[in-house]
Parts: structure tokens; C-alpha cells; sequence
């Protein structure tokens, strides 16, 4: 990654023709070979970009970026007033908050979350078929078996009633139940868990997480 | 089944039941039919979806008594779609036929015995006046929360106060009530309900209608008719009517749907009966059944200040047009628009970033010190629009504590807004 930052002009041709007059503004050459060129606003958003594969000739007062159509980004360079490379290694990708993974640590951490007074006895308790999420205990002695969703729907009450058939015939986990807990249960994951006796619970993640919601609340 | 029906009436009674009608998931009788009945000159139409059920009673030229569940929404449309006049409706085990003029439907019903069976309505416990009811609904039911995530916040808290009913609604960033004073109170162990909003919005458009056709329904109230027991005009009615709640209020008629008034304005009262786990609603000739949200309503009263060092007095219409002129810069619900508030009046402003900015300066009458607070324009306009009056008041206590939005000249309204926090 090589960032500049000087006073340039910058000029497109292509498509249409637009320039960018003389300014000072920060240059993105990344190791993908494209350019980008920032001014400080507009968040993420370049004033103009050429997008890989493209290459570029650099002369000591511009630089030429050229992609296969033959569109033609150029910068005029004036003054250099930072030029600095670093090498970024590997990257590992983004990734997305709110996934089951993530709510089931933060469930793991918090099973009051869940119900208040439940302690977590192991994670991915195997069944035979497959790991529920969490095993808990309840203060009434009772064991819980809790499916964690990020939309609780029928197909995850569906999963836990055959979990908790397979946990059923284990002696030691008796009286036992279960829970599905997700951001948000749908209607008819509601009806059919309460039609088969199972809980369920709607756990506020950005809670969990700690995170004050982006807009402020009465309560 | 046979019956012969105005189109009108019809297609009204289909519409109104329909509406409880899911129409969603599988398609049973339970989730996409209605549910029609025809006993002596007397029809039933029912819709519901298990949380919301509507009944709706109308006068019908009987031919023959029985029952059918059709299609909710196709038999509608085509009742809607058929010549204005005399509608008559045929129905077998298998299908039911709807002819007017020289139009002929043939539509396959559902088996009369998978429509859910619903419970007999209890007698109507409390009589309500329509319009001081339908002025409330409209106050507060646009602050219950949609997000079924939250689902106590989706309801409406029904709440028995000294001075009478007081409707409470909240989506965690305002919150709206409004007390009905001099209204009957609620059934002894029922003074707190929590009904959902959708079955109250439901209520408003009855209302509406109800209001429209004034006397209209006549021969289609209850009170006039043979079927059912227990509502309004119904003896057995006015009965269990009897004792300090059950008493309809002063100027009141039970079953009386000759406009008779509660002392705000006209219509038939609202009989309502309170059961453990659902509440039922009657407007003229139609019954609406609401299951209730069971749990906790946040403790409101906390919320509000208890003093605001600085408020102002403003024309409704003026801030309401301002305001709706500035949230045309707003792109997404995290925009604010800010106020400052001073002596000579209120300063708007919306700032955004992909946009634009816009500003508008309107003259009111404040108190305090100058401060600046911002809100989310639509969220503000809605509080704005309930109040009653030409002019509102907006209460202050900073930037960042709750500001209320009222009347200036009636306590009975309050809206409460979180501000947002702007740097």
C-alpha cells in the first residue's frame, strides 16, 4: 500500500472527460495496481478511481493509469509533500457481526441473557446428531438446551425438538428443556415452540455487545 | 346458505372481517377464509388470524340458514367488483356462489370445520365515547413500536387512571398518552391491558367508518338483533352493565346507535369487556377481538422531568410546514434536525452530509435559556400533529434529556422525545 499526498491535477479520460484542478489530496496505490484519489471528506469515497487491472507509467511530473478499455486516468503531479509504502500482508476478510458464532459466545459469556439465573454448563454439547449450542442449568435444578439463531425460525425449533428427543435419553440431564434464543423469533417459531413446549427468547445483541444503540432511547 | 345483500353492505362486512385475515403461511380456511354466516335475516362475517378476530353483524334478506368459509379476499374483490344492488350468495359444501345482475362467480370454499372455533364474547364491561376514544387512538397508536422484536413495545397500555382511561404508547424514543378524562374505568383486575396496536389501528378505521354512516347500521346493531348475547344494547348487556364500572358514562345509551352522545361527540358508545387473556371492542354492528401481550410496560411516569427550564410556545401548522420543508434534506432516520430554542423564536436546521443543509426561522414565544436540541424530524412532526390547538408547546430540559411536546391548553396530551445527540 503506497500513500501520497500531493498537489496534483487529475484528469479522466474515457467514458467522458472530467478533471479534478490543482489541490492537494491523498493518492492510494494499492498492491492490486489500482489508484484512487481522495480528497479529506466524503468518508471512503474517492474523487476518482481506476479500478484493476490497469497499469500505470510513471513520469517524475505525472503519472499515467491505463485499464484495458484504454480509459486513461492522469495525475499531474506539482508537489509531493508525503510518499510512504508499507506492506500489509495477508488479509483476512471481514467479519460479519451479529453471526450465530459471535452471539453464541456472547450468550456463552452472558446466560442470563438468556434467563436469569442460568449457568452455562458446556458449549456445543453434543447429541448424537449434531451440538446444541449450550448447555445451562437453572436455578430450579431444571437443564436447558439452548439453539442459537440469528433469526429463530420454525426450521430452528424443528433442530432443537430433535436435540432435545436425543438429550432426553440421557439419565444425567433430567428434568431438561429448551430454548431457542435468537435477535429475533418469527411468529410461527413462537406458536410452534410454545406448542411443543420449548421457550423462547429475543436477545438484544448490540446489549450484549455493550454497544449503546446508534440512537438514544427513553429507556 | 342463501342470502340476498346490498353490494355495499357486502362488500364492506367482507373487508372489515378480512382485514383480520392473515393471508399468510399455508392457506387454510384458518389463514386466508372468512367465515360467513346466514341465520334467519341476520348475516355473521367473520375473520381472524387467532390474535385478531373481527365479527361483523348485518341485516341480509335470509333465504336459508347455514354456513361457508370463502376465500377472504377474492370474495371481496368480487363482491367489490360486481354491479351496485341486490347481491345474492349461495353456499354448498364445496363452493359458494355470488350472482348480481348478470354476473356469476362460482368459488370453492374451505371446509366450514377447519375455520377456527372461536369463543363466545363475554358481555361489554365498559362503555367508552367514540369520539374522545378515537381522538386518543389517533394520539397515541402512531408511538407504539413496530419492530416485533420488541414485542411489549407493539402494544398500547390501556391503564385505569383516577381521572379516568389514559392510553400509553412507546417505541423506546418517544412516547405518547393521552388521558380520557371523565371516561368509565376498567373492569376491577383489569386496570392495566396491554393491546396490540395493530388491533387499536383497526379500531380507529371501525371508528372512522362508524362515524361516517352515523346511524347507517341500524339494522344491523346488535342491540336490534337476535343474534348473540351480551352486546351492546343487548339486555344482558346492559346487566352485566350493572355496578360502578360496568355503568355506561353520564350522557351514554348502551346500544342507543341513534346518536345519542357521551358528551364529546356523536355515535353509539363503545362497549369494551376485558377477559384474561383477550379484550373485545364493539362499534355499531361489528366485534373486534384482540389477544393481549402479556408482560411488563416500562414505567413511563419515570421519564418525564420532573420541571423544564425552558420552553416555547409555537404555531402548530407553521412548525409542522417548517418542518416538513427541512426533513426533505433527510436521507436516512439518523439525520436530526436541530432547534434553537431563544427569545425570539425557534431557529431549524438539518445538516446532511450527502445532501445539504436547510434552515428556517419561526417566530414563538420562549422562555429559558437559548438551547439547541435536535430531534428526528418525523418523530417530532408526529408529536407535533397529535396535539390539539393552534398553537403547541415544546419543553426542554437540555440537549439530551427527554422533551415533551403538548397542548398549551390541555393536559390531557402529552408526547414524550428523546432528543439526539449531535456534535
Amino acid at each position: 500500500m503506497r500513500l501520497v499526498i500531493a498537489t496534483c491535477e487529475v484528469v479522466y479520460e474515457g467514458r467522458l472527460s472530467a478533471r479534478l484542478p490543482r489541490a492537494k489530496r491523498l493518492l492510494l496505490v494499492k498492491a492490486d495496481g489500482s489508484l484512487s484519489v481522495h480528497a479529506d471528506d466524503r468518508a471512503y469515497k474517492p474523487l476518482n478511481w481506476m479500478s484493476p487491472p490497469c497499469t500505470t507509467e510513471a513520469y517524475p511530473d505525472r503519472w499515467v493509469v491505463r485499464n484495458a478499455k484504454g480509459e486513461t486516468l492522469t495525475v499531474g503531479i506539482d508537489e509531493i509533500h508525503l510518499d510512504v509504502a508499507h506492506d500489509l500482508g495477508f488479509e483476512p476478510g471481514l467479519e460479519k457481526d451479529g453471526a450465530e458464532v459471535g452471539l453464541q459466545g456472547l450468550l456463552a459469556d452472558h446466560p442470563e441473557a438468556i434467563e436469569p439465573g442460568l449457568v452455562l454448563v458446556s458449549r456445543e454439547h453434543e447429541t448424537g446428531i449434531g451440538p446444541v449450542d449450550l448447555l445451562c442449568h437453572a436455578p430450579d435444578g431444571t437443564f436447558v438446551a439452548v439453539e442459537i439463531k440469528r433469526r429463530g425460525e420454525v426450521d430452528g425449533v424443528e433442530q432443537l425438538t430433535r436435540y432435545l428427543e436425543l438429550l432426553a435419553g440421557d439419565n444425567r440431564l433430567r428434568p431438561l428443556r429448551g430454548v431457542l434464543a435468537a435477535q429475533k423469533v418469527t411468529p410461527q417459531a413462537r406458536r410452534l415452540a410454545a406448542g411443543r413446549g420449548i421457550g423462547w427468547v429475543e436477545v438484544d445483541y448490540d446489549r450484549l455487545r455493550g454497544l449503546e444503540p446508534a440512537i438514544p432511547t427513553l429507556f | 346458505m342463501k342470502f340476498r345483500c346490498e353490494r355495499d353492505a357486502l362488500v364492506e362486512a367482507l373487508q372489515t372481517a378480512g382485514r383480520a385475515v392473515s393471508g399468510r403461511g399455508t392457506v387454510t380456511a384458518a389463514t386466508n377464509g372468512v367465515r360467513i354466516e346466514a341465520r334467519g335475516n341476520q348475516l355473521a362475517v367473520v375473520g381472524t388470524d387467532l390474535d385478531l378476530t373481527v365479527h361483523v353483524e348485518l341485516a341480509a334478506v335470509g333465504l336459508d340458514d347455514g354456513v361457508c368459509v370463502a376465500p377472504a379476499r377474492l370474495a371481496a374483490d368480487i363482491v367489490r367488483a360486481l354491479e351496485p344492488g341486490a347481491v345474492t350468495v349461495e353456499g354448498g359444501a364445496d363452493e359458494v356462489e355470488i350472482s348480481a345482475a348478470r354476473s356469476r362467480f362460482v368459488v370453492r370454499t374451505y371446509a366450514v370445520e377447519e375455520f377456527p372455533v372461536l369463543p363466545e364474547a363475554p358481555a361489554a364491561q365498559v362503555w367508552l365515547a367514540p369520539a374522545g376514544l378515537a381522538d386518543a387512538l389517533r394520539q397515541v397508536v402512531r408511538a407504539a413500536s413496530t419492530d416485533d422484536a420488541r414485542p411489549l413495545l407493539t402494544g398500547v397500555l390501556v391503564s385505569a387512571e383516577p381521572e379516568g382511561i389514559r392510553l400509553v404508547a412507546t417505541d423506546s424514543y418517544r412516547l405518547a398518552w393521552r388521558d380520557l378524562p371523565g371516561s368509565a374505568s376498567l373492569p376491577v383486575g383489569s386496570e392495566q391491558i396491554l393491546v396490540p396496536a395493530r388491533a387499536l389501528v383497526e379500531l380507529q378505521r371501525l371508528l372512522a367508518s362508524s362515524a361516517k354512516e352515523g346511524a347507517g347500521r341500524a339494522a344491523a346493531t346488535p342491540g336490534h338483533s337476535d343474534a348473540g348475547s351480551g352486546e351492546p344494547g343487548d339486555a344482558g348487556a346492559e346487566r352485566a352493565g350493572s355496578g360502578e364500572e360496568g355503568a355506561a358514562p353520564d350522557g351514554v345509551t348502551p346500544g342507543d346507535d341513534g346518536g345519542t352522545s357521551a358528551g364529546d361527540g356523536g355515535g353509539a358508545p363503545i362497549g369494551l369487556s376485558i377477559g384474561e387473556l383477550d379484550a373485545t371492542f364493539w362499534v355499531g354492528g361489528v366485534r373486534l377481538t384482540t389477544r393481549l401481550l402479556d408482560g411488563r410496560f416500562p414505567d413511563y411516569r419515570q421519564l418525564v422531568p420532573p420541571a423544564y427550564p425552558n420552553s416555547v410556545r409555537i404555531a402548530k401548522a407553521g412548525l409542522i410546514d417548517a418542518l416538513r420543508r427541512v426533513r426533505l434534506l433527510v436521507r436516512d432516520n439518523t439525520t436530526p434536525v436541530r432547534l434553537t430554542m431563544h427569545p425570539d423564536g425557534v431557529d431549524l436546521s438539518v445538516v446532511s452530509q450527502e445532501v445539504g443543509q436547510a434552515s428556517e426561522s419561526l417566530d414563538a414565544s420562549a422562555t429559558g435559556e437559548e438551547v439547541t436540541i435536535a430531534f428526528n424530524p418525523s418523530y417530532l412532526i408526529e408529536g407535533v400533529e397529535a396535539a390539539v390547538g393552534d398553537d403547541v408547546v415544546l419543553e426542554v430540559v437540555d440537549a439530551t434529556k427527554p422533551a415533551t411536546v403538548r397542548s398549551p391548553d390541555h393536559d390531557d396530551y402529552r408526547y414524550l422525545l428523546m432528543p439526539v445527540r449531535v456534535s
